[in-house]
């Protein structure tokens, strides 16, 4: 039993794969989703398979005008309850080719952007009186490594590893903090990756799932769960959502 | 997308494939060069997608056998000035 009672949830991400699945499994249990990404077309096609739903067009690599946004959005709609940050880059680098450049955006998008989000949401005029709700989106690279992955498990542990503190610091505000640590899931990032190893990789990393690669409804429902308010004692937790890849 | 001089795409596939840029000649052999297996060949990715947007494929990539058919992907998708 859902309990979301239309509640509001900031959604990043929610332009395509993870988020917008994400975005359509709190809309179907009754919440109301602001729908975060870059792309206003792509947020409009989410919202019209939601049915309380807010479009924000915002660019998270400008982390200045993130917490303006999150406050505005709040003055617009009341306070807000949730946040899941799904907006995320992942790419294969090889040490070589791992420069700090390539290393910032993906920990620009992956962590810092969430940070940001929350310490919108955090704030005294946004976040429900009652107390939130933060769900950060991992992975298993966040566990377990892979090479040409070394700038994507850093920004996974990153977050893996501030979860753990932010639950503790804002537990006081009745916020809790969990992270999902997906395994491979087949969206339009995972294609983007996979053309660039050779069908003998992709397949060793497909037979890793026991339960086969997984789909986005798969992720949504556990990220329903954590985040609803009926999961009242639960922080600071990192659900692995992985079809079985990390039992080896 | 900024073109570069062939001398200059040599030069970019000795840094990422970690090769003294003498040794990399149009006529190099791949199965010669150390560096570019199947990590080399990911760097070499990086670099065209940072460089000129190019999304070089593991289809693509594993056709290459020698040095000048990276050049010749470039100079075919106007990436080289030469």
């Amino acid at each position: 039993m859902s309990d979301f009672a239309d509640r509001w949830i900031l959604v990043s991400g929610a332009s395509s794969g993870l988020g917008r699945a994400i975005a359509r499994e709190l809309s179907s249990r009754g919440a109301r989703v602001v729908l975060i990404g870059r792309r206003r077309d792509k947020l409009e096609e989410t919202r019209a398979l939601c049915t309380h739903a807010e479009v924000c067009e915002l660019d998270l690599s400008q982390h200045d005008t993130i917490i303006p946004a999150v406050t505005s959005l709040a003055a617009k709609l009341g306070r807000i309850y949730g946040l899941v940050h799904c907006a995320g880059v992942s790419a294969v680098l090889p040490l070589s080719a791992s420069k700090p450049e390539r290393i910032r955006q993906m920990f620009d998008l992956n962590f810092v952007a969430g940070v940001e989000l929350a310490r919108g949401l955090t704030r005294r005029e946004v976040l429900d009186e009652a107390g939130g709700s933060i769900l950060w989106i991992g992975s298993v690279a966040a566990h377990v490594g892979a090479p040409g992955q070394i700038a994507y498990c850093a920004s996974k542990g990153a977050v893996t590893a501030a979860v753990r503190a932010m639950a503790l610091e804002l537990a006081p505000k009745k916020t809790r903090v969990n992270v999902l640590s997906p395994g491979v899931v087949a969206t339009e990032m995972t294609d983007a990756q996979s053309g660039k190893l050779s069908p003998e990789q992709w397949q060793r990393i497909v037979e890793r799932h026991p339960l086969g690669v997984g789909r986005p409804e798969d992720v949504a429902r556990a990220a329903a769960f954590l985040l609803d308010p009926s999961s009242t004692w639960i922080t600071g937790a990192d659900l692995a959502v992985d079809g079985g890849y990390m039992l080896h | 997308m900024t073109p570069i001089p062939t001398a200059a795409a040599l030069q970019m596939m000795a840094d990422a494939l970690d090769e003294p840029v003498a040794s990399v000649t149009p006529d190099r052999r791949r199965d010669s060069i150390a560096g570019w297996d199947s990590m080399g060949a990911l760097a070499l990715m990086a670099e065209l997608d940072d460089r000129f947007g190019l999304q070089l494929t593991s289809d693509d990539s594993l056709k290459m056998t020698k040095v000048d058919d990276m050049l010749a992907y470039l100079r075919d998708r106007g990436a080289l000035t030469d």
